[in-house]
């Protein structure tokens, strides 16, 4: 403790400089760390202080109060910033307000309460959520089905999903796997699980979770999926009142007539989609683009995507899903890679897509009082992920506009509530 | 005869009516079978059950029919009829079992599980000791992913049939995937016992999943029960099972125990016990290898693995005495292992065979430690000579001979040192030669002979791949910066062999005569380090940080200066044991060297001083 409060003192040398009232955390190319840059944000937030988003102006700049605390801590995680003074900082303010500047400015105010729902078994190396989470040193909880059904998302403000099957079929990799140790243990955990909490099925457990977590949307939670946990959500949702899984899932055949049973004013983001219930095939169905199976053959050289402009001053939440220090942003695989366009429901706004094609890499929603994001892809720096490969090593990606786009979702919820201006 | 005709041709005439009829019966229905397929294949499984439904009222006993239309009924889930069309057929055959075996599956599918479990049963109510029977059911109820039925089934089968010894790896592999680590581990132990030869693939499939605590702690009590049990007679493979959990456990003393009852089991005189020992030393765990080791010595000194186990012991020793006599202490020390131990005891096997393989490593060790520890550098010299001219040497003699040059030159001899990297630097192995090559510019640097120095090094620049050229390029930079002044590089180069050579009074005293005349030179920063560094080897940190200080305050240009600031602090940590001083000057160094090389360095220190986990 003696220690701990003699560094304190220590810590109290350096301090901002007299007169520098703003701290500025720039996140254009001066940036060193745009990662832990967000992780500085919500670690502000979580100091009952507040932070200033300044949309559209220097690639999504932060500013906040100065305080040594911040200083120090920017410092010890490698975060750009720059102390200045009151002039400066109206000067900047007034730039970013005025009215013939695509700019705004969001005042951050809670730091949103996070969950991240996987199995207990999964390791963070496998979720770009978690992993991203973990380099940017922002605190969560996992949480899995039980903590669902029983209703504990209510405490919580943000929710993010990422390859969890929620149709019962296990990731489809019954093709490739199903004699690996990995998937037949996921097999059994699911089905021990879907008995214990009354489930006949596994599938039947997923829909149900699948509604608890539309609910949580539906009630002003904050969800962000990527790769799979997309479309199969969507899937399982509107399979509500239809049997999709194979014998090898569930022990009996799928509904002969499941396409038909498609409820499709339950889902969120696609409609009108067809499944593909082959077990062979690693593919749920054609929502995503390109198909998985056979994997698709691309040159990630070649393989980008374009960020939409969004008016920052009259669409703040699609501006803030979009802030970043590039416009083009590297593309990357995944399961589900991306979403075919005409499947996506005309209320969802496309925040990102391969120009000139039909493939939707990144979509944002309202479902009743919140919000939802898909983001397709694994990995936004593994561009083909598979099976078992190495996890992705973040300090040497610091500056990952594909990674930004995934902590934009987190500080989202965190903006103070405005008066739309349309 | 024409009354015969006349009876006979209707008789033929509708003979082949009938036969025509019969033929057109057989194509249509063949035809019909085959559309049947298609609807199957496109998925429309309504009117493929149609077709078969119609097929097998006209032909009841043809199974093929019977089994596409129990599975259409299946994928339709109309276990009813299902159910209803295998009651049919059960009538002609009422105990076929496979028969029996699907009736309970799609009674169970039907909901009826109850009813299920009686059907099943039936399948092996009077042959309850035919196993290929309790095969059919368990395929069926796998089917269903009745896993925990199928393990009743089988348990059932064994108590049945009185062999608890079959079906093991079913079982196995059912518990494994219900993550019911102990029950599987009784089963792999059952195959080793039946089968020892599986012993190797036992371990590879708990090895799927001893990397889960859990999993590892109930297999290692199942294997310790089983042992337990056999008290007289142990199954030598099951105690090598038991022994390689407790490693995998970090469980070394439980394990030891265990390796000196396989050696014993296995009568393998002392080998098990020098397979520990060297696993030990492999794992750092230098105090158990030595006794390991040394039990086998005890137990069994003629054996074969005596003398291999003498020297390993001693560098178990050797290592020890290391760690004890570093800055930063090693977990595991003990100081009844010293360096001159380690020294008796190299010489120990030396003393009983002076030709040996075994007695040229040792002279090279005892040459190693009398420098780097016992700083008996004309002691080293002469070791690594022995070891040199050993013929059992073999590429050890490259390495003494690299070793002896830099005692020689500790001690001083700076002539000899050159004799020998002269030597070394022609018909050796390329890396030998680079080496001794980069060591021969060093001495030109310290006798003064800059251009000789850097003629030695030029070569390195066709090398970069080389992990040497770095220093090499370094190096060569260094002197060709300062060499215009030679006389101040001279001195320099001499203060920093004192403090090569550990004699740091003699290079702290020459520091501070020089200190005037290196100010006033391009290499005053260089020297300011160095003084720190010597500063800090004679603990005296308020010194070394005066000294660091004066390179981060007074030399605007240095290139020096964020090493410096990490020297600082580095200093105010370690030496000073003052963490808040320390915090303050990693911090400074992030703010006036924010792109510094030494900045995440710098950044890791701040989070260890505030009581982080640092990876």
């Amino acid at each position: 403790m003696k220690r701990l409060f003699a560094i304190l003192v220590a810590a109290l040398t350096f301090s901002v400089s007299e007169g520098q009232n703003k701290i500025l955390i720039p996140m254009d190319l001066e940036q060193t760390d745009h990662l832990k840059a967000y992780g500085i944000a919500y670690w502000i937030l979580t100091h009952n202080a507040e932070v200033d988003w300044l949309l559209n102006w220097r690639g999504g700049s932060f500013m906040t109060d100065a305080a040594e605390p911040v200083a120090r801590e920017c410092r010890i995680r490698g975060v750009a910033f720059e102390a200045i003074g009151p002039s400066r900082a109206a000067e900047i303010y007034s730039e970013v307000q005025r009215d013939d500047n695509n700019m705004d400015v969001v005042r951050l105010e809670k730091a949103p309460k996070v969950a991240i729902y996987a199995p207990p078994s999964a390791l963070p190396w496998d979720d770009a959520v978690r992993m991203a989470f973990e380099y940017a040193e922002i605190p969560y909880t996992r949480i899995w089905n039980e903590e669902v059904l029983s209703g504990k998302l209510n405490e919580y403000d943000w929710l993010h999903l990422h390859h969890e099957d929620f149709t019962g079929q296990y990731g489809k990799f019954y093709s490739n796997f199903r004699n690996a140790p990995w998937y037949i243990e996921q097999q059994t955990t699911y089905e021990r699980e879907a008995k214990r909490l009354g489930y006949k099925k596994v599938s039947e457990m997923l829909k149900a979770v699948a509604r608890s977590i539309r609910d949580f949307v539906g009630n002003g939670g904050f969800l962000f999926a990527m790769c799979s946990a997309t479309d199969a959500f969507d899937i399982a949702l509107a399979a509500e009142h239809a049997d999709i899984c194979d014998a090898m899932y569930d022990g009996d055949p799928p509904d002969a007539k499941a396409q038909s049973k498609l409820d499709f004013s339950k889902t969120l983001a696609f409609e009108n989609f067809t499944l593909d219930m082959n077990p062979l095939r690693y593919e749920y169905s054609d929502i995503d683009i390109p198909p998985s199976d056979p994997p698709p053959i691309r040159d990630p050289e070649t393989d980008y995507f374009t960020l939409f402009g969004f008016s920052a001053k009259f669409d703040p939440v699609p501006t803030m899903l979009t802030q970043n220090h590039v416009a083009i942003v590297k593309g990357f695989m995944g399961q589900t890679t991306a979403f075919r366009k005409k499947l996506v429901k005309p209320s969802v706004v496309i925040l990102g897509e391969r120009e000139g094609t039909e493939e939707v890499k990144y979509l944002h929603g309202n479902f009743g009082r919140g919000f939802f994001t898909w983001y397709g892809g694994h990995d936004p720096e593994d561009y083909q992920h598979a099976v078992g490969d190495p996890p992705t090593d973040l300090s040497l990606h610091k500056n990952s506009p594909g990674y930004r786009l995934i902590l934009n979702n987190l500080l989202f919820p965190a903006a103070k509530k405005k008066e739309r201006k349309t | 005869m024409n009354r015969l005709c006349a009876l006979l041709f209707p008789v033929f005439i509708l003979s082949l009516i009938s036969s025509v009829h019969l033929a057109a019966q057989q194509t249509d229905d063949l035809v019909r079978f085959r559309l049947a397929q298609s609807f199957e294949q496109s998925g429309d499984w309504e009117k493929a059950a149609e077709i078969y439904q119609s097929l097998l009222r006209g032909e009841p006993q043809n199974y093929v029919y019977f089994d596409r239309l129990r599975t259409a009924y299946l994928q339709l889930k109309e276990y009813g009829k299902a159910i209803g069309i295998v009651k049919e057929r059960l009538q002609w055959s009422p105990k076929d079992p496979a028969l029996l075996a699907s009736l309970g599956g799609l009674t169970y599918r039907s909901g009826n599980e109850a009813r299920a479990d009686s059907i099943w049963g039936l399948v092996v109510k009077e042959q309850s000791r035919n196993v290929q029977l309790y095969r059919l059911l368990a395929a069926e109820m796998m089917n269903l992913r009745l896993y925990e039925r199928c393990i009743r089934l089988y348990n059932n089968a064994r108590a049945e049939v009185r062999d608890p010894n079959i079906f093991t790896e079913e079982l196995a592999s059912l518990y494994v995937a219900l993550q019911q680590y102990s029950s599987a581990v009784r089963e792999f132990v059952r195959v080793i016992r039946l089968n020892p030869a599986a012993a190797a693939n036992i371990r590879y499939r708990i090895q799927l999943f001893s990397q889960k605590p859990e999993a590892l702690k109930e297999a290692i009590d199942v294997v310790k029960a089983e042992v337990a049990q056999q008290q007289q007679a142990p199954d030598v493979q099951i105690l090598f099972l038991l022994g390689w959990l407790y490693i995998e456990a970090r469980e070394y003393e439980q394990a030891y125990a265990v390796y000196q009852r396989i050696d014993d089991a296995a009568g393998a005189q002392g080998r098990e016990l020098y397979n520990f020992g060297t696993q030990m030393f492999q794992r750092g765990e230098y105090l158990l290898s030595i006794r390991a080791l040394e039990g086998l010595l005890k137990k069994a000194p003629a054996s074969i693995f005596a003398k291999q186990a003498e020297f390993m012991r001693a560098r178990a020793a050797e290592e020890l005495a290391r760690n004890a006599a570093s800055a930063e202490n090693m977990p595991q020390t003990d100081t009844s292992f010293t360096a001159q131990s380690a020294v008796r005891m190299y010489g120990e096997i030396i003393r009983a065979d002076s030709l040996s393989p075994l007695a040229a490593q040792s002279w090279y060790r005892i040459g190693l430690l009398k420098r780097d520890l016992l700083f008996d550098l004309h002691g080293s010299a002469v070791a690594l000579r022995n070891a040199e001219r050993l013929p059992s040497a073999g590429t050890t003699r490259f390495d003494a001979g690299l070793a002896r040059a830099e005692a020689l030159l500790l001690n001083n001899d700076l002539s000899g040192a050159r004799g020998e990297y002269e030597r070394l630097s022609a018909k050796t192995p390329a890396d030998v030669q680079r080496t001794a090559k980069f060591r021969l510019a060093e001495l030109d640097y310290f006798d003064g002979k800059f251009d000789d120095a850097l003629a030695k090094l030029a070569p390195f620049e066709d090398t970069l791949n080389l992990t040497l050229s770095n220093d090499a390029l370094r190096f060569q930079a260094f002197i060709s910066e300062n060499k215009r002044n030679a006389g101040i590089l001279t001195a320099f180069a001499r203060i920093e062999l004192l403090q090569r050579q550990r004699k740091l009074t003699e290079a702290d005293a020459s520091m501070n005569a020089e200190l005037p005349a290196f100010a006033a030179s391009g290499l005053y920063d260089d020297a300011l380090m160095l003084a720190g560094e010597i500063a800090s080897a004679l603990k005296r940190p308020q010194e070394a940080i005066a000294y660091y200080r004066m390179v981060t305050d007074t030399i605007p240009h240095s290139i020096h200066k964020d090493k410096a600031q990490l020297k600082i602090a580095d200093a105010y940590r370690a030496l000073a044991e003052d963490s808040v001083k320390a915090f303050a000057a990693y911090e400074e160094l992030l703010v006036k060297y924010p792109d510094s090389i030494y900045a995440e360095e710098a950044r890791r220190r701040m989070r260890e001083l505030r009581g982080e986990r640092v990876q």
